[in-house]
C-alpha cells in the first residue's frame, strides 16, 4: 500500500520500465487530460497507445480521467492502490460500460487486472497523432509483455 | 423578454452578431472599451442599448475606464471613498452627462462592490450614488428610463433578513424604472447546481416585478433559461466564461501570473449545457446521430469539419452559442404558465438526451446534465411559491 500518489508512481514506473521496456511518457501534457504513463508499442505497421491513471483511492475521478484518455489511447487503464481494490471492483460495470480497464498495482505483484478494455481505436486521430509525433524513432519498436495488457 | 450582449474582451464578435440581428441590445463595458471609441459607434448600436458604468471598485483604473469623464480619478487624482462626500454630485453629473450624449435606451446609476459588505453599504450606495443621480435628472427635468445597478451576493439570496434588506432597498428607490442585477457567482462549477440559491434567485426577480419594476439580468449563462421562468424583462448573452457569470477579479488590476486556458466548449440548447468539444470526437465515434443533439447555425458546418482547430479563444463556438441562445430565449411562451410548463418539458427532454448519451460516454460535472435535476427542483417549488 502506498501512502502518496507521488510514490505509487515512482514504484510503477519502476514496474513500466521493468516489464514493458522503455516505451513511455510520463505525464504526457497537451491531450484531453494528463494521463500518469502512457506506453507505445509498435507492432509490424501499428503503434499501440496505452494511457494508465493511477490514483489511491478516487476511482470515479479515476474513470473520469481514464475515459478522456480514449481519445488518444487504443486501451485505458485504472490503476488502483490495493486498499482501494474493493471498491473499485464494487463498481466493475461502469468500466466495463466505459470501455475503461481496472488494475490494481503493488510493488511485489506488479499488475493484477479486474477488467481488460477492449481494444479500440481511439476516438481523435488529432490527439494520437501528437502522441505518435513524439515517439523517438530509435523507441519504435514492440514494448514486451504486451499480453499482460492488450488481449 | 429581450436579450443583451454582455461586453467584454473581443467585444466585436457581440456587435458583428447584433448586427446580424441577434440579440436585443448591448451592454457596454467601459474596461474594455474607450470611451471615444464608444461615442463613435453608430446610434444603431447604441439606441437599443446601455452602459455599465461599473465604478465597482470606484478608483481601480483597470482597461479604459480611466478614458471616462466620470472615472473618479479624472475628478481628483488619488480619489478615495471619503472624497463620494464632496464629489457625489459632480460624479452623478458626469455619468448622467455621458450617457445622455450616446442617447442609450437607458441610464445606469452605478454601485460599488465590497468583498464583504460594510453595514453601511446600501446607506452609502443611496447618499453617494442614487440620491445624486436622482436629484441631478430631476434638477434637469430629464425624462428618461433609469435602472440602478445591484449586485446581489449569495449572502443577500440565502439569509433572508439580508435579501429583505436589499430588496427593501431597491423597492424604496421609486424613481428607479428598473434594476440592472447582477448575482455574483462564485460557484466551483460552470453550471449552479445550487437548489436555495437558484429558488432564491427565481423569488428575488418575482418580487421585483411584482413591485412594477423593470428586471434586467447582467452575467447570466444557461441558467438564464431557467431564470426565464421568473418573467424577467432581460437576460444577458456573453462570449468568455467572465462575461457569463460575474466575480470581481475581472474588474482588478492584477498582475498577470500563467492562467490555464479553458477548454473550448460548444453550447447546445438541446442538452442545456456547454460541452467540451473534446467529447464530440467521442460521440463522433459512439453516437450515429450525435449531430442532432447540436443547433444547425451558419457556424457549425466549420466547426464540424474534422480540421477545425478548436479553441476557447475562437469566435464560432460563441457566435454560435449568441445564436442559439437568442432563439432559444426568444421561443419562450409569453404567458408565465406556459412558459414554465415549456421550460420544464425542455429541461426533461435534456435529461433524456444525457441518458442516451451517458450510455456510452462517460462526460464530466461540467459537460454532463447534473444540473438539470436541480433545476427542475427548482421549477417544482417555483410552481408552489405562485399558488
Amino acid at each position: 500500500m502506498f501512502s502518496t500518489e507521488a510514490e505509487m508512481s515512482i514504484c510503477f514506473e519502476k514496474y513500466l520500465k521493468k516489464t514493458f521496456g522503455n516505451n513511455y511518457f510520463k505525464e504526457y501534457s497537451g491531450l484531453f487530460g494528463i494521463p500518469d504513463f502512457v506506453l507505445y508499442s509498435k507492432q509490424e505497421k501499428h503503434t499501440t497507445i496505452v494511457s494508465f491513471e493511477l490514483k489511491l483511492t478516487n476511482w470515479k475521478r479515476a474513470a473520469l480521467q481514464a475515459f478522456r484518455y480514449r481519445s488518444f489511447s487504443h486501451l485505458c487503464y485504472v490503476v488502483m492502490d490495493e486498499k482501494s481494490k474493493n471498491a473499485a471492483s464494487r463498481n466493475i460495470d461502469l468500466f466495463k460500460q466505459y470501455n475503461i480497464g481496472l488494475a490494481t498495482f503493488t510493488p511485489d505483484n506488479g499488475l493484477q487486472i479486474f477488467f481488460m478494455p477492449e481494444f479500440k481505436p481511439p476516438f481523435s486521430n488529432t490527439q494520437s497523432q501528437k502522441i505518435l509525433n513524439a515517439i523517438p524513432r530509435r523507441g519504435r519498436r514492440s514494448a514486451r509483455s504486451m499480453k499482460l495488457i492488450c488481449a | 423578454m429581450k436579450v443583451y450582449h454582455q461586453l467584454g474582451f473581443r467585444y466585436n464578435w457581440n456587435i458583428e452578431s447584433f448586427m446580424q440581428q441577434v440579440g436585443d441590445g448591448l451592454i457596454f463595458s467601459p474596461i474594455n472599451m474607450d470611451a471615444e471609441v464608444l461615442f463613435q459607434k453608430v446610434d444603431a448600436l447604441k439606441e437599443p442599448s446601455f452602459l455599465d458604468p461599473q465604478l465597482y471598485l470606484l478608483n481601480e483604473a483597470k482597461g479604459d475606464l480611466d478614458t471616462y469623464p466620470f472615472f473618479p480619478g479624472n475628478l481628483i487624482p488619488d480619489f478615495e471613498t471619503t472624497d463620494l462626500d464632496g464629489y457625489s454630485n459632480i460624479l452623478a453629473e458626469k455619468c448622467i452627462n455621458y450617457q445622455l450624449k450616446n442617447n442609450f435606451k437607458y441610464l445606469v446609476v452605478p454601485t460599488r462592490y465590497y468583498d464583504d459588505n460594510p453595514s453601511t453599504y446600501f446607506q452609502q450606495c443611496t447618499n453617494y450614488f442614487v440620491r445624486p443621480f436622482f436629484k441631478n435628472l430631476g434638477d434637469r427635468s430629464i425624462n428618461k428610463s433609469t435602472l440602478l445597478s445591484v449586485i446581489v451576493k449569495r449572502i443577500m439570496l440565502i439569509d433572508t433578513e439580508k435579501r429583505n434588506e436589499v430588496l427593501n432597498w431597491i423597492t424604496g428607490h421609486r424613481q428607479a424604472n428598473g434594476v440592472y442585477l447582477i448575482f455574483e457567482n462564485d460557484f466551483k462549477t460552470k453550471q449552479i447546481k445550487d437548489f436555495d440559491y437558484l429558488l432564491n434567485v427565481l423569488k428575488f426577480i418575482k418580487v421585483l416585478k411584482v413591485n412594477g419594476l423593470e428586471v434586467h439580468l447582467g452575467y447570466t449563462n444557461t441558467e438564464a433559461f431557467l431564470y426565464s421562468i421568473a418573467m424577467p424583462d432581460s437576460i444577458s448573452i456573453g462570449s468568455y466564461e467572465n462575461l457569463r457569470s460575474f466575480g470581481i477579479k475581472r474588474f482588478q488590476d492584477l498582475e498577470k501570473g500563467p492562467v490555464r486556458s479553458p477548454n473550448a466548449r460548444l453550447y447546445s440548447s438541446k442538452l442545456l449545457q456547454w460541452v467540451d468539444y473534446q467529447y464530440i470526437d467521442a460521440m463522433k465515434d459512439l453516437i450515429p446521430h450525435y449531430e442532432s443533439y447540436f443547433d444547425d447555425s451558419e457556424y457549425k458546418p466549420l466547426m464540424f469539419k474534422p480540421d477545425f482547430k478548436w479553441h476557447f479563444a475562437k469566435s464560432e463556438p460563441y457566435k454560435h452559442y449568441f445564436f442559439v441562445f437568442d432563439k432559444q430565449m426568444k421561443s419562450l411562451p409569453v404567458a408565465q404558465i406556459e412558459r414554465i410548463e415549456f421550460v420544464r418539458m425542455k429541461m426533461e427532454e435534456s435529461i433524456e438526451i444525457f441518458r442516451e448519451i451517458q450510455n456510452v460516454i462517460y462526460l464530466d460535472e461540467n459537460s454532463d446534465g447534473s444540473h438539470l435535476p436541480t433545476w427542475l427542483n427548482v421549477i417544482k417549488s417555483f410552481q408552489k411559491s405562485l399558488i
